[in-house]
């Protein structure tokens, strides 16, 4: 029994110092976002189809630390989360700034798959736009304090508004992303305007619990 | 090794919340079910739910309280849905919307 203990304090222990001993090998987010870098050489579905990944690194979009919580898309995930890969937070993007009444960021971070997963207005992952209606990705609920409805959106999306009681009303749309807080009635639909002018209405399934 | 071993314990003692381990609970795994709500078996301190499920597809997760109210929900379509809110004392639960592809579907919290 004594032993297991030791081993487990060891263990935790070891852990602690691996954690720390990684951050200085690797540099901090603030570390890495000090000077402009190159574009991640990594490549996927949805990693391709968002511009704002592509550009160079500026000094905001380095993670907050308290959005460590994307950690948990693969916190014991096992095989459920296989299809994520690495995080690789030091490639972080922000795309939205100080949105909504909480003054919000939205972040997005690809993995060494070349999938896409999001921090600061919930969390999860894209891997492929063309497996979503629409090809929008759609979130809404409690996020991050507020009532919202977000998403990322691929380079072809070029505008976004939700339908409210019949009535259409803008998003917020900037880098590959969009936001509304919603404020009463949740809104029934999306309606996407793509490149080639044409616009699609995707229906927004009803929230639990709520009308 | 004793040195090891009380620098070990200096650590832990310094950083409590990194020693204290919340587990992972698997509550629902399967395939299909529109509708269909799944829940744990009881309430304690959670530190997420979360659902892993067929991209493009909508579930949502949420708490329930002992008085039956719902609170934290979360709905996405993006791959898990994940709700990152924490709670003192709830019932962990997932609801599939609109999925019916055959992927199968694997509904998780914590407990400490």
């Amino acid at each position: 029994m004594k032993a297991v203990v030791a081993r487990s304090i060891l263990a935790a222990a070891f852990s602690i110092v691996g954690v720390a001993c990684g951050a200085e090998e690797s540099g901090s987010p603030a570390s890495a976002s000090s000077s402009a870098s190159a574009p991640p050489e990594i490549g996927g579905p949805a990693f391709d189809e968002m511009a704002a990944l592509h550009r160079p690194s500026a000094s905001d979009d380095a993670l907050p630390s308290e959005l460590a919580d994307i950690e948990v898309l693969v916190k014991d995930g096992s095989q459920a989360s296989s299809h994520i890969g690495e995080l690789r937070l030091e490639d972080s993007r922000v795309l939205l700034r100080n949105v909504g009444s909480r003054e919000a960021g939205f972040f997005a971070v690809p993995t060494d798959s070349g999938v896409v997963c999001f921090t600061g207005l919930g969390v999860g992952c894209v891997s492929d736009f063309s497996k979503y209606p629409g090809g929008i990705h759609i979130g809404f609920g409690d996020l991050s304090g507020m009532q919202v409805v977000r998403g990322l959106i691929p380079d072809d999306v070029v505008d976004i508004a939700v339908v409210i009681d019949g009535s259409v009303k803008p998003a917020l749309v900037q880098n590959n992303a969009y936001f509304y807080e919603v404020e009463g009635t949740w809104p029934e639909a999306l309606v996407a305007t793509y490149q080639n002018g044409a616009e699609e209405t995707v229906e927004i399934p009803a929230i639990p619990g709520r009308s | 090794m004793r040195r090891w071993l009380v620098a070990a314990l200096v650590i832990v003692l310094a950083f409590p919340s990194a020693a204290s381990a919340w587990s992972v609970l698997t509550f629902a795994r399967g395939f299909n079910g529109v509708d269909g709500f799944l829940r744990t078996a009881g309430f304690t301190g959670r530190e997420f739910v979360r659902v892993y499920h067929s991209e493009g597809r909508s579930w949502a997760v949420f708490y329930e309280d002992q008085n039956g109210n719902n609170f934290g929900v979360a709905v996405d379509n993006a791959n898990p849905t994940v709700q990152t809110n924490n709670a003192s004392y709830a019932m962990a639960w997932c609801q599939n919307i609109n999925d019916n592809s055959f992927v199968e579907f694997t509904c998780q919290t914590t407990q400490p």
